[in-house]
């Protein structure tokens, strides 16, 4: 009782030389997205902050402890929705668990950009959902690319491989549709193999290993991202081949920068996140200002090879 | 279950009421703590730094509406109370399946991955069989209380320590979720569901949890089968069949806290409720219940339910980073059991 009575007093006191309530005429964007132990998102996060900073935009940055727990992802959107934003930027945990928490985002009348990772649009539409804008890699094009790098390392003929993400996820699809693109252009490439390895070091390790066990004299593999390339080049070495076998991959992970000083991996591809971040903030400032934006907003990729890492 | 007066433990309302007012002189505490707890985030929720947060003269304060929110206009009390307490659920109504589980000094590890199991028997019941939202909820409960059973018998038949059990039944219950569906299924729930059901079966939940230990012959049996296992058994309680059945209730609570789980983002997937075990088991601890068992009870969790998240919804509305929050609220954990400990040693102490 004594302690509920301190509180109150508290209150009180700090009520007695409380100012004008009123906001403030700056634009308040709110940044939900996945774990900050994900470099990705450390990045993303510091373009936005930069962008923000330049813009004279207040920024309020959340982030979930495990990438896997959409619910968590819905209870933060849920809480930055109450910060008295205009804009909220998010980056989805997962394509479809967002759309109904957006919802409620929506309903008071708040802004929505879409960071990163699509939100999956025939939800949205199901829903009554609106995205503003969309700010995302070019999947296509940055898979073609790392693709494309790969085909001129192995002289445009020979056996080749892919593997590749989550294969209902939009971006596995356009990485593969990406590869398929650079393929037409090397018709003495032959793929001998394109297998799920769902994104993982492990999965990937495995279904090298009887990649190779059936096509000893391939010449290289396209991997979707940078972790399945280390699983891969972990089954090319074991295989005894390392360096024999070309290696390209998505992501320029810190891993994939290692892999490549040693050789092992010949390239991979920059997205950009901190690019991401600016661009999106930057979409929200001119919104907000009643400027027209693009629903598409891209952000470019650019390969990495290993000489672009020593 | 009869809920008749007289019990093993004696006759007449006088020792039931005694209970009682036990029970209100150890919760108050913790309902203080609550409070101020509250209070306090309000308050920092209701300051605006004009500049920098440290620059104290700058700072202004929100006229005094007591809700844990930033918004500078379109006020009311109940909305920021609502999500408040939809924000909670999941976590609570596990925490009440949990709190019979510790109460009869077991322990279950299995809730979550129970709670992806029914998430993903509804969501697939309802999208895929063609089932309907009611038939599929029955089925997700019974899916629940099938991993309940197996947890109480392979604890108490098959006499595996509940670790290591629950802890099979937390690699099984996913990798059956996981069997079932990988990836995300999408099904959402009309507005008025995503945004009273949460709160309406916690509510019930709790309420339910709270008559069947204390007005109950199986609730008194569950505190003197955790209080004193032996002496319950020469007493004539049927320790195992209690035991037995707690794990069942845990599973069945677990069910409905994927119910929830739906509701609240309309979707669901095998990776649902991970690691949600031990914040249910944190909640009950910091609700006052004993690990040892026989002690402690649905209201205390409710209580440590609530707390963490007052904490957890404080703290996100002050922004403080992920990281940073996990490390307060293990430090208010431990320091709630420190500090209950103490209490209780300092109780019984001057007790004459």
């Amino acid at each position: 009782m004594k302690r509920i009575g301190i509180a109150a007093g508290v209150i009180a006191a700090a009520l007695a030389g409380c100012g004008p309530w009123g906001g403030t005429a700056k634009a308040k964007i709110a940044l939900v997205m996945k774990a900050r132990t994900n470099p990705f998102f450390d990045r993303m996060e510091k373009g936005a902050k930069e962008k923000a900073d330049a813009l004279g935009a207040d920024l309020l940055v959340y982030t979930i402890a495990d990438e896997r727990n959409f619910e968590e992802q819905a209870q933060k959107i849920e809480n930055a929705a109450d910060q008295g934003i205009q804009v909220l930027l998010i980056a989805p945990a997962d394509s479809k668990a967002v759309v109904q928490p957006l919802l409620a985002v929506q309903r008071k009348k708040i802004r929505i950009i879409n960071l990163d990772n699509r939100i999956d649009a025939d939800a949205a539409k199901q829903a009554g959902l609106t995205i503003d804008a969309f700010v995302g890699p070019d999947n296509v094009a940055g898979a073609e690319k790392s693709a494309e790098h790969l085909f001129q390392l192995i002289g445009s003929e020979g056996k080749v491989a892919m593997l590749e993400g989550i294969v209902s996820a939009d971006n596995a699809r356009q990485r593969k549709e990406g590869f398929e693109k650079a393929r037409k252009n090397h018709p003495k490439v032959t793929c001998v193999a394109s297998i799920e390895a769902k994104w993982e070091t492990d999965v990937a390790f495995d279904k090298m290993r009887g990649i190779l066990d059936n096509h000893p004299d391939l010449a290289g593999v396209f991997c979707a991202n940078d972790n399945m390339a280390i699983g891969a080049i972990q089954a090319i070495d074991g295989a005894g081949k390392a360096g024999k076998i070309k290696v390209t991959a998505y992501d320029n992970i810190d891993a994939a920068r290692q892999a490549m000083k040693d050789g092992k991996l010949h390239g991979t591809i920059e997205q950009h996140p901190d690019e991401m971040g600016r661009k999106g903030v930057e979409a929200a400032v001119d919104l907000l200002a009643g400027k027209g934006i693009s629903e598409q907003i891209p952000v470019p990729t650019d390969l990495v090879r290993p000489e672009d890492v020593k | 279950m009869t809920s008749g007066t007289g019990g093993s433990t004696g006759s007449g309302s006088a020792p039931r009421f005694a209970r009682l007012r036990s029970a209100a002189r150890r919760l108050s505490g913790l309902a203080v703590a609550l409070v101020v707890l509250y209070l306090l985030m309000t308050l920092l929720s209701a300051i605006e730094a004009g500049g920098a947060w440290y620059d104290v003269s700058r700072w202004r304060l929100r006229p005094p509406v007591f809700v844990i929110s930033r918004e500078a206009e379109g006020w009311s009390f109940a909305e920021p109370l609502r999500k408040l307490l939809g924000q909670c659920a999941t976590n609570l109504v596990l925490a009440v399946g949990m709190t019979f589980v510790i109460l009869a000094a077991d322990i279950d590890l299995s809730v979550g991955s129970i709670l992806a199991f029914g998430n993903v028997i509804f969501l697939l019941s309802v999208t895929r069989w063609g089932l309907g939202h009611w038939a599929g909820a029955g089925l997700a409960l019974a899916g629940g209380l099938a991993c309940g059973a197996v947890n109480g018998i392979v604890t108490v038949a098959g006499r595996v320590p509940a670790l290591i059990s629950t802890l099979g039944m937390m690699m099984w219950a996913r990798g059956f979720a996981f069997a079932l569906n990988t990836g995300t299924i999408y099904c959402p729930a009309p507005e008025f569901i995503s945004m009273w059901l949460p709160v309406i079966i916690a509510a019930l939940a709790v309420a339910a949890g709270g008559l069947v230990l204390g007005f109950t012959h199986f609730g008194r049996y569950v505190y003197a089968a955790g209080g004193n296992r032996e002496a319950a058994r020469l007493c004539g309680v049927p320790v195992r069949r209690i035991r037995m059945a707690v794990f069942a209730i845990a599973g069945v609570a677990s069910s409905l806290a994927a119910i929830i789980c739906w509701a609240r983002i309309g979707s669901g997937s095998d990776r649902a409720g991970s690691g949600y075990e031990l914040q249910a088991i944190a909640s009950v601890v910091v609700g006052g219940t004993s690990l040892m068992g026989g002690e402690g009870g649905v209201f205390g969790t409710l209580l440590g339910a609530l707390i963490m998240g007052v904490l957890s919804r404080g703290l996100d509305i002050l922004i403080v980073p992920t990281e940073l929050q996990n490390i307060l609220v293990g430090a208010v954990i431990v320091a709630a059991v420190f500090y209950d400990q103490r209490r209780r040693a300092r109780m019984e102490g001057g007790r004459p």
